[in-house]
């Protein structure tokens, strides 16, 4: 092994690299901390804890993941290099294997996991889980009476000058505007040419920043329709705008399909179906205050039908799936139930590593106990 | 102490590869596979709740008897006709971010659709009545042209956590009379709608 | 060489038992109120409110808290004021009982000025028929854009209407009526001339509208007395209609099985119809209580009373927990924690004066009296656990109570082992700090509040929040002692081996406070991922704990990596404090938004200057160090 990358593997692994990467977290932790207060909190999260590279104003700065990167490299390192493997340091090595195996478990998470919501009016059954952050464009043919066939882009592909084309779809897109957060404008004169179609016509989408609260958020999306030429009717070519749950979406036929265009919260679809068969909020007596609120829910699958209740600290496990009682609505007539859905592989990871890490300690401690808390008077010391 | 110890080249150059693999495998994989360019097709049933919000939007209210539920356009929240004796009034629920472009603004909107000239802020405040609803308090105004014949509007302005929510009754002033204290119960009605996120301990 | 000898343990806690007993009962005394034992008897009736079955006397205390800023007016009892205030509101009304904090506060709401700025309601309700406007209006904005003048005013005016609704809760019992005309009386079968009660009167209510219809036409100077007595009784009549809403005093128990556990107010069970033969006799004795009341008969007051405590312990034994009902309230009355800080501090004391003269008998009591501090202390958690049927740790007060009680813990067992003052210092001043802080926070409000959803879980109570929260006791521990090698370090740097122990010692403690924090930390990430399904979500209050696990682990790893030599390993630990306190306190700061809040809130600005204080103490202190050595080397 040549010595540059023996030297570089003994600087990743040394105590002072560790040392100040430690720094550099608590500081992370602290500035994102208190950017929750004008960001919200997962703006702030993706800023400084999940970035590779932290900007303030036009500095780069290292981020969240190098930082933990650095500290998992290094741990893995020593513990493959670097270990001394004397009964004395039996802890310290138990506690940077659990470290190891949490840090492990946290990629795994930032990897793999996804979130998001359900909700269910009482009586309602459905399979989607709307995700809590990430905007799709999804374009739904409902000539079918029997089914809809919906295409859906993600993110990615909503930036401007892209051109969405789609095997199935009898035009082609092309994105003219997309603000994650945007506010609608009367436009004050008539539009700039016939081109505007639709709601585009009296109103314009004009970006605004993002709200604390991402659920506040509304998205919109402005882009021209070209049809294909062997649709055979270019009168709806033009530009059009949507936004987030618009109230009458916009639609169009052509060439035979019934297409709904609409901007959204990715959906996903679960394996399973879940209906709401009551939900209850259980107030602390005498007050609005609740004390505990719980789901009672059909669990659908195939044609299985099972019936679980769904309270605080006590979600539901499926098919690699959790859901959890997040919230509920109140309003009118019914109930309405809010589930967090989580996907997550990487769940067991910290439940093992921890125990891990709390046993190192503590074995730790008990090794070094003699040295650190000796009884001074019995070891026969002055006074 | 934690020394930096065990120099042994002549095992160690397996593991170091091994490592780097590790290592390299983990980082590719991390930022790399959630796809933000990824493509769906899918069918879906006809009855599927597709988990749509209402496009209430976090507002809930109660309707008045009487009236019924209709088609309304892309910036409204809600659509409802009103029966009364001189034909129906369109009732219409609308919220604006932030101040929604100011009060003044919006009831000269109002009263221009009626054709009554603009009026200053204070005048317009001063012309407005003061109810409590479940918003707290809210203003409301009745607006009449005598030359115009009978078209007449009532608006209400209600102060929501998300904007300003503007209820407007538009119809025959006759009929607007009629339903005078049904209007006043629907924005008295109006509330954000009471989500309880669970809270961290 | 100190012993520490324990066997007069067990009698001293007996003892302390009764002293308190004694010396709480004692403060009353002076104050001779007629009705003085009535308030005792009455203190433990069982009122639900905010969530939970109390006794009358934390009801009448909590609102004491929230008008007047403490838990007892002076001169009278928690439960004498409130008896008067439902038995004669008239009179009430007149007893100054709102206190302002703000001269700004009183001119906005046109009150005369005073030297302590306490109101009584009939002012109050006086200037704030003149603002009503201005209120109404501060309602509509949101907390954060309320200036603390504004916010203050709506407090006022929240508290004022609570006072009011308070008053008005047995209004419907309250002699209010008199029928001076014999007519009127003989037509609606009511007795003259003396007290009617709206219980009494609302029976009448149609047919004494069918005899003021007639007025309508009879020009109003020409009205006889007859006239006039109809018509005043058939206002009141409407005026008590308001009172219908009232809902705060709910002492009469749910006789229906449709009611669950929801007790109800005097009112609610007239205006619903959930009475039941026991109500009545329960208002019934409530009434009966009234007049005496009024009348000031003290035989009568005494019957009354008794009649009304023997029925309240029946309901009390058929309805409710009866010892914890009872434990409460000797817990209101025996106020073990502010015992436990005046025990704290004297020990403090004690061991100063140790240092001038007699030490080894002046030493042996400090830390007797230190002890005698810890099991108050103890006492006053285990009465909490008791009482709540939860585990010790679950709102911010509690943390501190539990804090301080970890860091008294790990004074006492410190000394236990070393015997060189280190724990007792320790203990005292922790244990004298934190009670003093948490004295503030009792201020709040019930300190014994319902939980929302999410934390009524007692597995996840006992496990991560009692964890977390030792963590953050061992930690003040590791900060205090690295203060003691500072000072020591400087005053006596020739004591190399103590200095030595010490340091050993501050590193033990460093390892235990990660062990809990952590251990904490991560319990709280498994109760998150087991409630919401995530680990960690980069939330202030996780961060907060992570931050003490990091700060931990960088001094530690400093020491490993020769950064932090024995006196930057103590000024390491020092500065552990500030971590904590931040973790603990400022996090709950970032909730309501620190840059609306500005440094106006006390809790801002008390932190502000212990981490200052903190700052300074490190930077004067290694300084001092640093020039000590310089002039001696070697």
């Amino acid at each position: 092994m040549p010595p540059l990358v023996w030297k570089i593997l003994k600087w990743s692994s040394d105590t002072r690299v560790f040392f100040f990467a430690l720094i550099w977290l608590s500081f992370l932790v602290i500035a994102g901390t208190l950017a929750q207060a004008d960001l919200g909190l997962y703006q702030a999260q993706q800023k400084y804890f999940s970035a590779w590279i932290l900007w303030i104003w036009y500095i780069p700065l290292p981020g969240g993941s190098p930082v933990l990167t650095i500290v998992f490299v290094g741990l893995l390192v020593k513990l493959i290099f670097f270990t001394n493997w004397k009964p004395r340091f039996y802890g310290t090595i138990v506690v940077h294997f659990g470290a190891l195996l949490l840090l492990f478990g946290s990629f795994l998470t930032a990897a793999f996991s996804s979130e998001g919501a359900m909700v269910i009016p009482e009586g309602g059954r459905t399979a989607f889980v709307r995700d809590y952050h990430a905007i799709e464009l999804a374009i739904t043919n409902r000539a079918n009476p029997e089914f809809d066939e919906t295409v859906t882009f993600a993110a990615g592909w909503l930036k401007y000058g892209e051109v969405i084309h789609h095997e199935q779809l009898p035009f082609d897109l092309e994105i003219i505007q997309y603000c994650a957060n945007c506010r609608l404008e009367r436009r004050s004169g008539p539009p700039p040419s016939s081109e505007w179609k639709g709601m585009a016509r009296n109103f314009n989408l004009t970006e605004i920043p993002l709200h604390k609260d991402d659920s506040n958020n509304m998205a919109g999306l402005v882009f021209r329709i070209k049809t294909k030429a062997n649709a055979n009717n270019n009168q709806l070519d033009g530009i059009y705008a949507i936004f987030e749950n618009m109230n009458i979406p916009q639609a169009f036929k052509l060439a035979g399909g019934d297409y709904l265009l609409e901007i959204r919260h990715e959906l996903r679809q679960l394996p399973f179906e879940i209906e709401l068969i009551d939900f209850v909020k259980e107030d602390h007596p005498g007050t609005q205050m609740a004390r505990s609120y719980s789901s009672e829910v059909n669990l659908i699958d195939s044609d299985v039908h099972q019936r679980v209740l769904i309270s605080m600290n006590h979600p539901l496990r499926h098919k690699g799936y959790t859901l959890y009682q997040s919230s509920f609505i109140q309003a009118g007539m019914g109930e309405t139930t809010v589930l967090a859905v989580v996907e997550n592989v990487g769940r067991l990871f910290p439940y093992i590593s921890s125990l891990i890490m709390c046993i190192g300690l503590l074995l730790h401690l008990l090794i070094k106990m003699p040295v650190l808390f000796h009884n001074r008077s019995n070891a026969g010391g002055e006074q | 102490m934690l020394p930096i110890l065990s120099f042994r080249p002549a095992r160690t150059s397996s593991r170091f590869y091994c490592t780097l693999l590790l290592i390299s495998a983990l980082l590719s994989a991390g930022p790399g596979c959630k796809d933000d360019r990824a493509i769906h097709v899918y069918r879906t049933a006809k009855s599927a709740n597709l988990q749509k919000e209402s496009g209430s939007a976090g507002l809930g209210w109660n309707m008045p008897a009487g009236w019924s539920v209709r088609d309304g356009d892309a910036m409204r929240l809600a659509s409802f006709s009103a029966p009364g004796p001189a034909g129906e009034a369109d009732v219409s629920i609308v919220r604006l971010a932030g101040d929604g472009g100011g009060l003044a603004a919006n009831i000269n909107r109002w009263r221009g659709q009626i054709q009554l000239a603009p009026l200053a802020e204070n005048t317009i405040l001063n012309q407005m009545q003061r109810e409590q609803g479940k918003l707290g308090v809210f203003k409301w105004i009745q607006l009449t042209n005598p030359g115009l014949g009978s078209n007449a509007i009532y608006g209400a302005v209600l102060q929501s956590k998300r904007g300003v929510v503007f209820v407007k009754m538009n119809g025959s002033l006759e009929t607007l009379r009629a339903n005078q204290e049904y209007f006043l119960q629907l924005c008295r009605s109006i509330t954000e709608k009471t989500t309880s996120q669970s809270s961290n301990p | 060489m100190q012993t520490i000898d324990y066997r007069p343990t067990l009698p001293v806690i007996k003892g302390l038992f009764w002293a308190l007993l004694v010396l709480q009962s004692g403060l009353y005394t002076h104050c001779s109120n007629s009705s003085a034992d009535i308030g005792q008897k009455l203190a433990k009736v069982p009122v639900l409110h905010e969530g939970r079955i109390k006794p009358l006397d934390t009801f009448a205390r909590v609102h004491l808290l929230a008008f007047y800023g403490r838990s007892t007016l002076p001169g009278i009892s928690p439960m004498d004021w409130l008896l008067e205030l439902l038995l004669n509101p008239q009179s009430a009304y007149n007893r100054p009982v709102f206190k302002l904090r703000n001269q700004d506060t009183v001119a906005a709401l046109k009150l005369p000025s005073k030297d302590k700025m306490v109101y009584s309601f009939a002012e109050l309700s006086g200037g704030m028929r003149e603002s009503y406007e201005d209120i109404q209006r501060l309602f509509r904005l949101q907390q954060k854009d309320l200036s603390p003048v504004q916010s203050e005013m709506l407090r006022t005016y929240q508290a004022a209407m609570v006072y009011y609704e308070i008053s008005r809760s047995l209004s419907l019992i309250l002699p209010e009526y008199e029928i001076k005309t014999e007519r009127l009386a003989r037509e609606l079968q009511l007795p003259q001339n003396t007290g009617l009660t709206y219980m009494q009167v609302f029976g009448k209510e149609r047919q004494i509208q069918n005899l003021a219809q007639k007025l309508i036409h009879k020009d109003p100077n020409t009205f006889s007395s007859y006239d006039l007595d109809l018509l005043t009784i058939g206002q009141h009549l409407q005026f008590m209609q308001s009172d219908a809403q009232t809902e705060i005093l709910r002492i009469v128990p749910p006789l229906w099985q449709d009611d669950g556990d929801v007790w109800y107010s005097p009112w609610a069970v007239v205006q619903r119809g959930r009475g039941s033969a026991q109500s009545a006799r329960y208002l019934d004795l409530w009434h009966n209580l009234a007049i005496a009341w009024r009348s000031q008969d003290q035989q009568q007051l005494t019957t009354s009373a008794a009649a009304l405590q023997e029925l309240a312990g029946e309901i009390t034994e058929r309805q409710v927990n009866h010892s914890r009902l009872l434990l409460e309230y000797y817990y209101s009355l025996l106020d073990f924690f502010t015992w436990s800080l005046v025990f704290y501090v004297a020990a403090f004391l004690l061991l100063l004066a140790s240092w001038i003269t007699q030490p080894e008998r002046l030493y042996r009591a400090s830390w007797y009296t230190l002890l005698i501090a810890f099991i108050l202390h103890t006492i006053g958690l285990l009465f909490r656990v008791y009482i709540m049927e939860r585990p010790p740790v679950s709102t911010l007060y509690e943390s501190i109570l539990f804090v301080g009680f970890i860091a008294v813990a790990g004074g006492l067992y410190l000394e236990k082992i070393k015997s060189n003052a280190t724990g007792i210092m320790l203990g005292s001043v922790m244990g004298a700090a934190l009670q003093f802080v948490g004295l503030g926070y009792a201020a709040d409000g019930d300190s014994m509040g319902m939980l929302v959803a999410v934390l009524n879980t007692n597995f996840w109570l006992a496990t991560h929040v009692v964890t977390i929260t030792i963590g953050y006791g061992t930690s003040f521990v590791g900060g205090f002692l690295g203060h003691v090698y500072l000072v020591r370090r400087f005053w006596q740097p020739e004591k190399k081996e103590e200095l030595n122990d010490l340091y050993n010692t501050m590193i033990g403690v460093s390892l235990v406070a990660l062990f809990f924090a952590m251990f904490g930390t991560i319990l709280g990430g498994i109760w998150a991922d087991q409630s919401w399904g995530r680990f960690w979500g980069w939330d202030p209050k996780e961060n907060g704990a992570l931050l003490i696990c990091l700060w931990l682990l960088i001094a530690l790893h400093g020491r490993l990596s020769g950064y932090f030599k024995a006196i930057g390993y103590a000024l390491a630990m020092v500065f552990t404090n500030i971590i904590v306190a931040l973790a603990w306190f400022g996090v709950n700061l970032l909730n309501i938004g620190l840059h609306s809040y500005g440094f106006t809130d006390s809790i801002a600005l008390n932190l502000l200057l212990f981490c200052s204080a903190e700052l300074m103490f490190m930077a004067v202190l290694y300084i001092m160090i640093q020039y000590k050595l310089e002039r001696r080397p070697g």
